[in-house]
């Protein structure tokens, strides 16, 4: 066994340690044994117990410590995190893409949550962390995929490539300069975006009176899109959409198994608001059309008078394993890079300039 | 910037203001990081309160309270053929009086009735996902569970018509973008 092996055999060892200790029984952290990746630590922070009325609140404040054990460099992770004594309807995950990380390198994963369960539940860890999925630089895969996080990672990675290459290219073009205007407009689009409260239950669960009115989307067509989106509908009733049917054709020469249509609402003032997303697990072989619907009601959190609904295609995936994602060029000559949110990558590139400064982001696409 | 009082705030927290004084409010709410914290601390302790409120005293009896408070007004009844001898003298009120007299009662009901929040039929208490200021919440009849995205900004929320919410973030703490969601099953 080499050094560096004794050593990841040790953290792991006193990683176990840590996350048995009776003060940690409500968390448990599992990965599988052949991971790529590996618990070297866990810092407990506040984590703390609080009775309310005839309940108790478990707030858990945790940063696990993860090596990087295996041989290629690291892009994304997501871990899977189950409380299925106390919300057996739901699930939750933590990723964390945009990463960089080489083999042997550590990285943090911060995990915050509060239960708010009954005082009687069984005995055994209230709360599992999983290894749901690690992605390599190579758009390779570690992991069961339970919440399809294989898709999630390979699409923001491919995004995080786009970004790189917008941002290099300003700079090549326009010098420091260009690109520090290039960032601030993108802090400024973050800014402004318009944000909307939304609420989401599944169907079943409208609360509104009365039957409401379908209404149909005006779809934007983005010039190399391989889904055409040819008719749809959504109903509204009070503050609530649901049911949004959309016919789609595949006019790619390549299957199609997935694809995601970004939903805007417009109220009577004409602002816009970026929705949700509807996205569909499909088979779409090349010229094919499909119908797709939604599961899920979104409950906005303010009254909002919506006279218009707009769809594009904002991801597809297919058949093959690959991807794709609009340009850049095609979003701001639509103008939708004001409602949709820049991906995670940008976000981490601007919000280095904010901390960090120019030169620190130049360097930082430098590393690319 | 005049900000509204602190009644108003714990109303429209609520969602018990008029339609035109809370279109006031939640356009000033909507710029002023202040009175957002007021709106959310309002919001965050009637959650506490009606999660509090849905647990009843061990041991309650329904029947001992009803017969209880079946006896007290049997009781005030009594005491009040006791001391109810003098009748006032009838006031007669001509036709056109009690007509007016009506539609003004009317209005003043009508108005009052609009003005109301009118509570929404809840056909099922399912599981439901909300965005709030400190992460997204799945609240289920029994439990709850809140993935935190703390002090962060800015976070960009996105909702699946699938069921899931997400919370992105760069993490204050790491230096990291991080993605938490939350789905609904």
């Amino acid at each position: 066994m080499s050094t560096s092996s004794k050593l990841a055999a040790l953290g792991a060892s006193l990683a176990a340690l840590a996350l048995t200790s009776p003060a940690q029984q409500t968390l448990r952290v599992d990965f599988p044994p052949e991971s790529p990746v590996t618990v070297v630590a866990a810092d407990w922070g506040a984590t703390e117990t609080t009775p309310r009325g005839g309940a108790l609140v478990v707030d858990l404040r945790t940063t696990l410590r993860l090596r990087n054990s295996g041989p290629a460099t690291i892009r994304g992770i997501t871990l899977l995190v189950l409380a299925q004594e106390v919300t057996p309807g739901g699930k939750a995950s933590v990723a964390v893409p945009s990463l960089n990380v080489a083999p042997g390198e550590t990285f943090p994963v911060r995990i915050d949550l509060r239960l708010l369960r009954p005082l009687q539940v069984p005995a055994g860890p209230l709360v599992r962390v999983e290894l749901d999925g690690v992605l390599f630089d190579d758009l390779s895969f570690y992991g069961p995929d339970r919440l399809n996080s294989r898709r999630s990672m390979t699409a923001w990675e491919i995004e995080a490539r786009r970004d790189r290459r917008h941002f290099k290219s300003v700079l090549a073009a326009r010098g420091p300069q260009g690109l520090q205007e290039e960032i601030l407009a993108s802090l400024a689009r973050q800014a402004e975006r318009p944000t909307l409260d939304v609420q989401v239950a599944r169907r079943g669960r409208a609360t509104n009176l009365g039957a409401g009115r379908r209404l149909q989307f005006a779809f934007l067509r983005l010039p190399d899109s391989p889904i055409e989106l040819l008719a749809g509908a959504a109903r509204l009733a009070g503050q609530e959409a649901s049911d949004a049917t959309v016919e789609v054709r595949n006019r790619s020469s390549r299957a199609v198994r997935y694809f995601e249509i970004a939903w805007i609402v417009q109220d009577r003032l004409g602002r816009e608001f970026l929705a949700g997303s509807v996205p569909a697990e499909t088979h779409l072989s090349p010229g094919a059309t499909g119908r797709i619907s939604s599961d899920a009601t979104l409950r906005f959190g303010r009254p909002l008078a919506i006279e218009a609904m707009k769809g594009f295609v904002s991801r597809v995936e297919f058949e093959d394993g690959e991807f794709w994602i609009p340009s850049r060029p095609h979003l701001a000559e639509q103008r939708l890079d004001r409602l949709l949110a820049p991906s995670p990558e940008e976000q981490r590139l601007a919000d280095l300039y904010r901390r960090k400064g120019l030169q620190a982001l130049i360097e930082e696409l430098n590393r690319f | 910037m005049k900000h509204p009082d602190i009644a108003s705030l714990a109303l429209l927290a609520g969602g018990e203001l008029p339609f035109w004084t809370r279109w006031r409010a939640e356009r000033h709410v909507r710029t002023c990081p202040e009175c957002q914290k007021e709106v959310e601390a309002f919001r965050r302790r009637r959650d506490w309160f009606r999660d509090a409120a849905g647990e009843l005293p061990a041991g309650l009896n329904w029947s001992r309270l009803e017969a209880e408070m079946r006896a007290n007004i049997q009781l005030g009844l009594e005491a009040g053929e006791c001391v109810g001898a003098a009748r006032p003298r009838r006031i007669r009120l001509s036709w056109r009086v009690a007509a007016a007299l009506a539609s003004i009662a009317v209005v003043i009901v009508g108005g009052w009735w609009l003005h109301l929040p009118h509570p929404r039929t809840e056909a099922r208490g399912g599981a439901v996902l909300e965005a709030t200021a400190e992460g997204i919440e799945l609240k289920e009849p029994h439990g709850a569970l809140t993935l935190f995205h703390s002090a962060a900004t800015p976070v960009v929320v996105s909702a699946s018509a699938q069921g899931a919410m997400a919370a992105r973030f760069v993490d204050e703490e790491t230096g990291l973008v991080t993605v938490n969601n939350v789905y609904v099953e």
